[in-house]
């Protein structure tokens, strides 16, 4: 049978083919040791077929902050009520576990908002419109993005793992509304 | 010479041996279950909160979103019409569609659909995205590649009964080829290998002291307790440092040794669950263990169903 000898044989280079595309994208994207460019080229094309990765950096370097978010909202009557992102130090495994994703969105909105303020206006509108639901009438939201800086250790006995460091606030975004 | 002449027909042999070598299917049927168990559960947790991450209502619309995107990632959320029923309906037909893949019905169809599902939502969110989200949409894709619906499965039931012209039942295929399931493998060696290399590049992991810091992240750490002396003494951080960078170093490497596999896979195992007691990484290391279980072979899962029956009611009765 010839052409079952064909297509076998066509259906082995096409694997081939794939084999070899598929392990030079995935090394160019992640190995660390494979130059800018050749990452940057690779991109459009592994991101495309769904299998981009980049860098596994996995704690390289380690964060060396906790974040937390608040929010201030001034009502119209001049009272302030405020919003805060739950403190994970107090949340059981299963609240982290269903909540996995906030935390993540707190810890990446920080990351992603220097960048593009328009993640603080989406916030800000949304917790508006969240209290208004409630009966508050909104007219200022203030997020504040709360860091606590992890200080490098010293000396020989470091300092418990639980020991909690200060958070300092800065204002993200402080958005009026009419 | 001859050897020289001969050196590019060993390669292709060598070649032709590891990618399109017999593999056993089970393994391949292994990682399907395991994968698409962990996608529902992976979708479930996203099911309260499906509007505020992925509708226009949302902290994240599209037109914000794609700036987060990176080029060329796309996601079929974005074609979908306007309103949370829509989202709820695609949502829905992912959970319904790992399910199937669970069980094995249109496996490789399935495996296509579930993975464009799982790369849609992800894409669709960077904010509440993580590592993990990256190796689901790995797996998917691998699984594709797979004969993933041959063996433990509905597909091989319904093909197993089918009967042929002259009224014989069709023997059901124990052996494929391995391509597919040899790209997860070196899929799940880059990732450590990449890990370990890019914690050489930090000077925190590098001087012993990484572990110190990962330890008070809050959002990370803690899961169930440990002695803080593992965590305040300088020694003793170090090593658990070092150790880390050793393993995933030595893990990828050692599990293509023959010999060493076993206990490459028994380290991979332990590194893990040891991580999944002391952080909260969702389901990070089990959708690695899924992928680690790429490399058991026919053997393992004989003795693993040994080791089972004789320890269950069975096996204890005899």
């Amino acid at each position: 049978m010839p052409t079952d000898g064909l297509w076998s044989r066509l259906k082995l280079w096409l694997a081939n083919g794939v084999i070899v595309v598929i392990v030079a994208m995935v090394v160019c994207d992640a190995m660390p040791f494979s130059p800018d460019a050749w990452q940057a080229a690779v991109v459009p094309v592994i991101n495309g077929l769904g299998i981009g990765q980049g860098r596994w950096t996995m704690f390289s370097p380690p964060d060396g902050e906790n974040h937390r978010l608040r929010a201030e909202l001034t009502l119209r009557d001049g009272r302030i009520l405020d919003w805060q992102s739950p403190d994970l130090t107090r949340q059981s495994t299963w609240q982290r576990f269903v909540g996995h994703r906030r935390s993540e969105y707190v810890d990446n909105a920080i990351v992603f908002g220097k960048q593009y303020p328009e993640t603080w206006e989406v916030l800000a509108l949304r917790l508006r419109e969240q209290y208004g639901r409630e009966g508050h009438d909104v007219v200022l939201v203030r997020i504040i993005v709360e860091q606590a800086t992890i200080p490098p250790p010293s000396g020989s006995n470091w300092p418990p793992r639980t020991k909690e460091f200060p958070f300092e606030g800065q204002v993200a975004i402080r958005r009026k509304f009419p | 010479m001859t050897v020289l002449r001969q050196l590019p027909v060993r390669l292709a042999a060598a070649w032709n041996g590891f990618f399109h070598g017999p593999l056993d299917l089970r393994v391949c049927a292994l990682v399907r279950i395991a994968y698409a168990a962990l996608v529902l559960i992976w979708l479930a947790v996203f099911y309260p909160d499906l509007a505020r991450w992925f509708s226009e209502d949302g902290v994240f619309p599209l037109i914000v979103a794609r700036k987060a995107t990176p080029g060329g990632a796309w996601t079929v959320l974005a074609l979908l019409p306007p309103g949370n029923f829509w989202l709820t309906a695609a949502w829905a037909m992912a959970f319904v569609q790992a399910l199937l893949l669970l069980v094995g019905f249109g496996s490789r169809l399935n495996a296509a659909a579930v993975f464009v599902w799982v790369v849609s939502f992800a894409n669709r969110n960077a904010l509440i995205l993580d590592a993990e989200d990256t190796v689901f949409r790995l797996i998917g894709f691998y699984l594709i590649l797979m004969p993933c619906g041959a063996c433990w499965s509905v597909d091989g039931w319904i093909r197993s009964r089918n009967t042929g012209p002259n009224g014989t039942r069709s023997v059901p295929a124990t052996v494929a080829p391995a391509w597919g399931l040899r790209l997860l493998q070196i899929q799940m060696c880059v990732i450590f290998l990449s890990a370990a290399l890019c914690k050489l590049q930090s000077a925190a992991w590098r001087d012993g002291t990484a572990m110190y810091y990962v330890a008070r992240l809050d959002d990370y750490f803690g899961r169930f307790p440990t002695p803080d002396v593992l965590w305040q003494t300088p020694w003793i951080v170090a090593l658990i440092t070092w150790v880390t960078i050793a393993v995933e170093f030595a893990i990828p490497l050692a599990i293509w040794w023959p010999r060493a596999r076993r206990w490459a896979l028994v380290a991979a195992l332990l590194f893990h669950l040891a991580n999944e007691y002391t952080m909260h990484l969702f389901l990070f290391h089990w959708i690695m263990l899924a992928g680690w279980a790429s490399f058991l072979c026919g053997d393992d899962l004989d003795a693993i169903g040994r080791w089972c029956s004789q320890r269950g009611p069975a096996g204890r009765a005899s």
